[in-house]
This record gives C-alpha cells, structure tokens and sequence, in this order.
C-alpha cells in the first residue's frame, strides 16, 4: 500500500497533536483526581460537574465554546493574542488544547480510581520515617499510582487520536496544520475520488490504534514488574 | 526515672471516639492491652501524629510534640516516633534494602540506635536484601519492618500487634527477635497485644485501655492480677477463668531442673532447652488444688498456706475460690499474694469451704511448664 505524503504528514499530526493533549492532561488530573479522590469541600460537585462537562457535552458544543472563548475575537483569545502573539484557533496548538480537553475527563476518572485503591497506610508509614507529605507524593504514592496514571494518559491520548467535532470547530481542517487522521478522512469522504484514501487512512487508523495498545500493554507489564517484582 | 521518657495527657471526647490516657513510657517494653475497639490503634496513631486529639499533650523528655493549647502539633516525619503498624505496610515497589533504608534520611540527622549492619544482622535479614516485599513470608515482612523502623534512629517505638497476623510458630519464631531488641536498645516501646502470653514474656509494664480510657497502668503483676481487669480483659464469663501472675525473681539451673523464684517460694520444673525463657508464671485456677488439712506424701511439691478470701459460684457446678497465701518475703501486697482456684461445687460443699477458713493450696509444678504455642509445625 502506497502512502501519500498528505497522508504521513496527518498520520504524523494526529501522534502529535494526541501525544502532546495527553502529556499536557497528565498533571493535571493528577491535581483534580486527588483533589477529587482525598478532599471535601463545598462546591465539590461542582468541580467535579465541570471536569466532565467535556465528556458529557457534544464536542461540536465544546469546540464552539472555546471559539467564543479563546478564539482570536474571544476575551480570552484577544489578550493572548494581543499581550503574547498566541493564537490557539485554527493552529496545531489549539488542537492540542482540544486534545487535551477532551482527555481531561478520562484520565482524571481512571487516576481517580487508582488515588481511591491506594493504601494510605503506605503513605502514613511514610510520614513516621521522617519523609515530608511532598516527599512521600514523591516517593510512595507517585509510583504506587503508576499503573494509573499510564491507564490514563492512554485512555486520553485514544480519545485525542479519535477527535473530531471539537477539532473541526475550533482548529479547523487546514492541512499540515491542524488536519488529523479523522479529519483527513473525513475530506476523503467528502471528494468523489476520495474512496482509495479513505480506505488507506482507515488501515492507518488500525495500524495506530493496535500499537499503542500493544505499547500500552507492554508498558503496564514492565510497570508491574517494576512495582511488585513480580515477573510473569 | 531514667533514661528517655515519654509523657502522655490527651483527651478526646467525640462521640465515635472517645481516649483519655495519662501515662509516661520509659525505657523498656510496655504492653498495651484491651479489647478490640478500646481505642489502642487509635491512641498509637495519636502518639504518632496520624491523628490530633482535641485537647491533651505529649513531651518527649523536654521536646513538646503536642500542646493544643499552645497550638504546638509536630507533624509525624518531626516525632522521631517509629511504628511498626499491625500489616508491615512495606513499600511493594522497593527491595528489602530499600525498604531498610526508607527512613534512614532521618537518620542522618540524628544519632543512630546502631549501624545498619548490626540491624541487619540483629534481625537476620542479611540474605533477603534484594528480595521484594511480595516474595517474603509474614514473618519475615514483620523483621523488615521492624528493622525500618529501628533504622530511622526513632526516640521511641510503637508495635501495632506486630506478631497478630502470624501463625502460632511463625510467632514464636519472631519472640526472641523482639526479645534481643528490648535487650540491645535503651527504648522506650509501646507494645499493642491480644496475646496474653505475648504480653508476659515480653512486657514489663502494662497499660490497661476500656472503651477509650487508659483504666489501669503498672508492673505487670500488679495490674493483671487484678480480678476486675482479667475479667475484662478475658471475656465472657462462660469462659473466664482466673488466674495468677508471679514475677520471677531468680532462674537457677540444677542439672535437668529449673529453680524459679517467685513470691509463692520456689517452683521446681523440669528444663529443656525447646522452653522458652521465663520471666513470668501463669497459674491457671484449675491447676490449683485445695484441701482442709496439710497432705503429705503427694507428688506435688508447692505447698501453699492460704486462707479463702471469697467463694464466687460460676456455671456450671463450679466455683472460683479467691485465696490469700501467707508468704515468706513480702511483696506489694504484703505477706499475702493472691491466688485462684477453681474446683466443684460439689467439692467446695464437702470440704466445707467457707469465707476466712484456712486452706492448703497445692500447684502442679508441670502446669507452670511456659508453652509459647501449643500448635507447631515441624
């Protein structure tokens, strides 16, 4: 099979763009799971409403949304504009940005998950042999919530790959730039000549989405291993 | 008093959880004792600064961990207080060593109790260094981190019930291990246990904790020979039965016999070298037995002059005879010492036992014969 390079070069920006999304979400939802997963306060449901609105919301709603916000004429998107020269809409970054949105609610659920099934005595014997609470994150509840936080990044790094209504709204569909795999597809579909590419581009699509969970599986073995010494 | 010591005064009335305890801890181990739920783990946690009590405080020597009103509360990593918590709770994703060495940053700082390979040596941990906590048996997991927490140059140690989760020889096999540390280090220990017999080779004070509050505090003797804390602290009156606790004041070997000591004279029992140390006995009521008049010509050789104190009937058929022996030296009791028996009903009647008459007491030296387990797997 004969790749175009309009073809590479999307295949190239959707790693990117996902890859990217998800490194960006990662910290984050570590802040939001564990702020989730240990704290009360009022106004939690809240916060926790929010961090899902991008899942439960359709991502034509979400990327129109950020248009208004972030967009060039948006408040947000002027001062940025204006005050750095950023501009996120109809570039790669806010694909990114889009990217990582959408993941947010993904990885925060499934860290929030592990932060729930820690052992906080582990933790607490941490704190009896002198470490600090930001040592012991460090050293005791970071690794611990390994398998976690790889289930996570990889959870929205799939979901970043797939999207579409958010990208098309707010990054647009500009080649090189902000034209992704689904995106790519999409115009394949949409051309009368397009039916070889589209079928191209959807053998691309498995062959990305079998090796990053082939990648993924790999990974949460070796961190297995390495968490419990345990070889299988 | 001497060398380091703790002293404790801390309140706390919630109504899910209420403890009140007023006690310093020396050097040497202390046993803490109760019934489940009597707050023992929670008063732990509290000395460790897991959690704050409302109001109270805890000094350390000079040092002030806690003051509420002075809003003083040192967070655990500043304590220098190390616990060995009930499940290990040793990091999975570290070897032995690293496990080992978890807190020996703090140890830096501070003068340690010996070098780690003392430690190391101390606790037999020298082949399992490179181990994981998951390839370790119970007992081993209780060794390292005991060895953790010695490793992090603590002022005072804290055992949640170290030994609870282990199998009967799994448990004696630990024993000596604790036995060797209560001997190589001038600490004060905080010593969590159920098990009675734990309590009286290891122990050498005791502190009695019901439904939150510190009840009872002393020499082990002292304390649980009394009847109102054994019968709290033994359960249900169905099964309940007294017993006496003597110190033993001196061992002395005589070929295949041991001599002890203790304030009802001199016990005589066979020796073997599978027995475990003893520095306390345990008479069980019902290996006591009573008659009117002095009996010669018996096979049993502790005689004891007594007078009946109280008559206690229990179900079924039987009854609880407190006595006073007449001793030759005197003990905090005076010439006296307490002692139960438990015989008959039927035999009470015919022997005409009343209150204040004068008995003869006779104990069956091989009942005394300590078992640290009665189940072992070869």
């Amino acid at each position: 099979m004969d790749f175009t390079p309009a073809e590479w070069q999307a295949l190239g920006l959707s790693v990117k763009v996902a890859g990217i999304g998800a490194l960006v979400t990662l910290p984050l939802s570590v802040m939001l799971a564990w702020i989730l997963a240990r704290k009360n306060f009022p106004g939690k449901f809240l916060l926790d409403a929010i961090v899902h609105l991008p899942l439960v919301l359709p991502p034509v709603v979400t990327g129109y949304v950020l248009l208004i916000v972030l967009g060039t004429q948006g408040s947000i998107g002027h001062w940025l504009n204006e005050t750095f020269s950023i501009r996120l809409a109809f570039t790669w970054w806010g694909a990114a940005l889009v990217a990582a949105i959408m993941g947010l609610p993904l990885a925060v659920r499934t860290i929030r998950l592990s932060f729930e099934g820690l052992d906080g005595g582990l933790a607490e014997a941490a704190r009896t042999l002198g470490h600090s609470p930001l040592r012991t994150f460090c050293t005791v509840t970071l690794p611990l919530l390994s398998p976690g936080l790889l289930a996570g990044l990889m959870l929205s790094f799939s979901r970043a790959l797939g999207e579409f209504g958010a990208t098309i709204t707010f990054a647009g569909n500009i080649p090189g730039q902000t034209q992704t795999l689904p995106l790519l597809l999409f115009s394949a579909i949409q051309s009368p000549t397009g039916d070889p590419m589209a079928n191209r581009i959807v053998w691309l699509c498995i062959a990305l989405s079998v090796s990053s969970l082939i990648a993924a599986e790999w990974s949460a073995r070796r961190i297995r291993v390495w968490l419990t010494g345990v070889k299988q | 008093m001497t060398g380091p010591t703790l002293t404790v005064d801390i309140k706390q009335s919630d109504p899910s959880f209420q403890l009140e305890a007023a006690f310093t801890l020396s050097a040497g181990i202390t046993a803490l004792i109760g019934r489940s739920g009597a707050g023992k783990t929670m008063l732990l946690d509290t000395l460790a600064g897991l959690r704050t009590p409302q109001q109270g405080t805890i000094k350390f020597d000079t040092t002030c961990l806690l003051d509420t009103q002075a809003k003083i509360n040192k967070p655990p990593e500043q304590r220098h207080i190390g616990y060995v918590f009930q499940s290990g709770r040793l990091m999975p994703h570290l070897s032995v060593d690293g496990n080992l060495h978890f807190g020996s940053r703090r140890a830096r700082q501070n003068t340690p109790l010996a070098s780690s390979k003392e430690i190391i040596t101390l606790l037999d941990l020298g082949h399992l260094l490179t181990r994981r906590p998951h390839h370790l048996s119970g007992g081993e997991r209780q060794r390292v981190a005991i060895g953790r927490a010695l490793l992090s140059a603590p002022r005072l140690i804290l055992m949640d019930e170290p030994l609870a989760n282990l199998d009967p020889a799994r448990r004696a096999e630990l024993m000596p291990f604790l036995e060797r540390i209560h001997q190589r280090f001038a600490l004060p220990i905080l010593y969590v246990s159920h098990n009675m017999d734990e309590v009286l080779r290891l122990a050498d004070k005791v502190l009695v904790l019901k439904n939150g509050k510190l009840t009872a505090q002393g020499p082990i003797a002292d304390v649980l020979n009394d009847p109102k804390i054994q019968h709290y602290l033994l359960g249900s009156a169905a099964q309940f039965e007294p017993e006496t606790i003597l110190e033993v004041y001196t061992q002395e070997r005589d070929g295949n016999v041991l001599h002890l000591k203790t304030a009802l004279g001199t016990f005589t029992l066979p020796h073997s070298k599978s027995m475990a140390p003893t520095p306390r006995l345990r008479i069980q009521a019902r290996d006591v037995i009573l008659s009117r008049t002095e009996v010669s010509g018996l096979s049993i050789r502790n005689t004891l002059a007594c007078t009946i104190k109280s008559i206690n009937a229990v179900e079924p058929g039987q009854v609880d005879i407190e006595l006073l022996a007449t001793i030759d030296g005197t003990t905090p009791q005076g010439r006296t010492f307490p002692l139960w028996a438990r015989i008959t009903q039927a035999a009470a009647n015919e022997l005409g036992l009343t209150q204040n008459a004068p008995c003869w007491a006779y104990v069956k030296a091989s009942a005394l014969i300590p078992q640290t387990s009665k189940v072992t797997i070869p």
